[in-house]
């Protein structure tokens, strides 16, 4: 009899809690985001007033909600190196739409100024994601770095001196190409004789000019 | 003369070859080649460095301080009237943030806490009571004066307050027994105490404000890195 009891108690709440177990509970949002770990680096050389392509980089969203995600430089909070002023990166979209654990690869355009030091430059690539605006709240926001790094070279770009070096061979060649057919024209025996013939002025009498 | 001539042959020739060579490029090798292929199918680890912060927005409460008549249960009162996110004492750290990907460190900083909707204020700046004079507080005591706030982080395994400004700070609440250093699934849960501005200005009728805090997973220094 108590045990009849005990099994209609029970039997019930442990059907409960095992339909309470399988129902997935709400998992709290989140925002997030990601990085790629290795850094982007500039193989070669940047000179002043030169303009090239970075490596891209990739960026992921880690959160649960569709984010925005912006990418920009910042400074290297550990030190080394110089640090690299945001105005030279941009980001070939200033933000992107990313789903929930979607990733997508973001070009990059280094543009280094005409007076820019030479050296090595460090900075951080920084991928932040903030989240919806929750009004009122403190807000909660992620955000993922990785290193940036490239060095400038102390001289101007390699494609000024070689369009210099270029410009000098076709005038060079010019002048030469004059100086053969020159050559080639005295040599031939050729002679062109220009000659100046008087002008006699006052010829309009000669062919009937009228007087008064 | 046939000097001459054999020196513009030169010149023309050489600028042939610099100018054509550049347009020669080797083909590309047969697709597969010739000898048998298979495919090999392999896992690598996280290449990204991610950190996931939840929940996305949290509430401040247990408003506390201020000066009569400036002092309210329900709202942030004057001078510094302060509000918690969690509470240490009890043990309640709402916010949890986790790191993944490669080894690196957990920064965190704190944004212009900004009044919501077209309410009229100055925002307010993070500060700290030590640091840089730039970031540091105005008010008495180190406490925040004229439009200034501070955010102080705490976790149940820190034993003291973590202050944190705009400029990225280590977050010394991630893993109190190794500084901010974090590695593939390290995670934390944390809270907030918000101290707000000694005044503000007569002109602010703001009465709801929107402040952000911002966890950022950053790298290795470039000074830990075998060169």
């Amino acid at each position: 009899m108590h045990l009849r009891a005990l099994a209609g108690t029970l039997v019930p709440a442990m059907v409960l809690a095992g339909v309470l177990a399988a129902v997935p509970q709400p998992a709290q949002a989140s925002v997030g985001v990601g990085i790629q770990a290795g850094p982007v680096r500039l193989p070669g050389v940047a000179h002043p007033g030169q303009s090239v392509a970075l490596p891209p980089v990739s960026v992921v969203n880690a959160g649960t909600r569709p984010e925005s995600i912006r990418v920009g430089v910042q400074r290297d909070p550990r030190g080394g190196g110089r640090p690299v002023p945001p105005s030279w990166v941009q980001p070939g979209v200033a933000s992107v739409q990313l789903a929930p654990h979607h990733a997508i690869r973001i070009s990059l355009q280094l543009t280094v100024p005409a007076g820019a030091k030479p050296g090595s430059y460090v900075g951080d690539l920084v991928a932040t994601a903030s989240g919806q605006l929750s009004v009122g709240h403190a807000n909660l926001g992620a955000a993922a770095a990785t290193l940036l790094e490239f060095r400038v070279a102390p001289d101007p770009a390699p494609g000024f001196w070689w369009s210099v070096f270029t410009q000098t061979l076709w005038a060079l060649l010019i002048v030469l190409l004059l100086a053969a057919v020159v050559f080639a024209v005295r040599r031939s025996g050729i002679r062109v004789r220009v000659e100046r013939e008087a002008v006699s002025y006052g010829a309009a009498d000669e062919y009937g000019g009228e007087h008064a | 003369m046939r000097s001459l001539l054999v020196i513009a042959a030169i010149v023309v020739g050489g600028f042939l070859v610099i100018h054509v060579g550049k347009a020669v490029t080797a083909k590309d090798p047969p697709p597969g080649g010739h000898s048998g292929s298979t495919a090999v199918s392999l896992s690598t680890m996280q290449t990204y460095r991610t950190i996931t912060v939840s929940p996305t927005a949290v509430t401040c409460g247990g408003y506390r301080r201020g000066a009569y008549p400036n002092r309210s249960k329900g709202a942030m009162g004057f001078p510094n009237g302060t509000c918690a996110v969690g509470n240490r004492v009890k043990g309640k750290d709402p916010i949890k943030i986790t790191y993944n990907g490669m080894q690196g460190f957990v920064y965190v900083h704190a944004g212009w806490a900004m009044p919501n909707g077209n309410d009229v204020g100055t925002p307010w700046k993070p500060c700290s009571s030590t640091g840089q004079r730039a970031v540091r507080c105005t008010g008495p005591n180190g406490l925040p004066g004229y439009d200034q706030y501070m955010v102080r982080t705490f976790s149940p395994e820190a034993g003291m307050l973590t202050q944190i400004t705009g400029n990225n700070v280590c977050d010394m609440n991630f893993r109190p027994a190794h500084g901010c250093y974090a590695s593939r699934g390290n995670s934390q849960r944390e809270g907030l105490y918000i101290t707000g501005p000694s005044k503000i200005p007569g002109t602010d009728t703001a009465q709801s404000w929107t402040a952000w805090v911002i966890w950022t997973a950053e790298p290795q220094s470039i000074r830990h890195h075998p060169k």
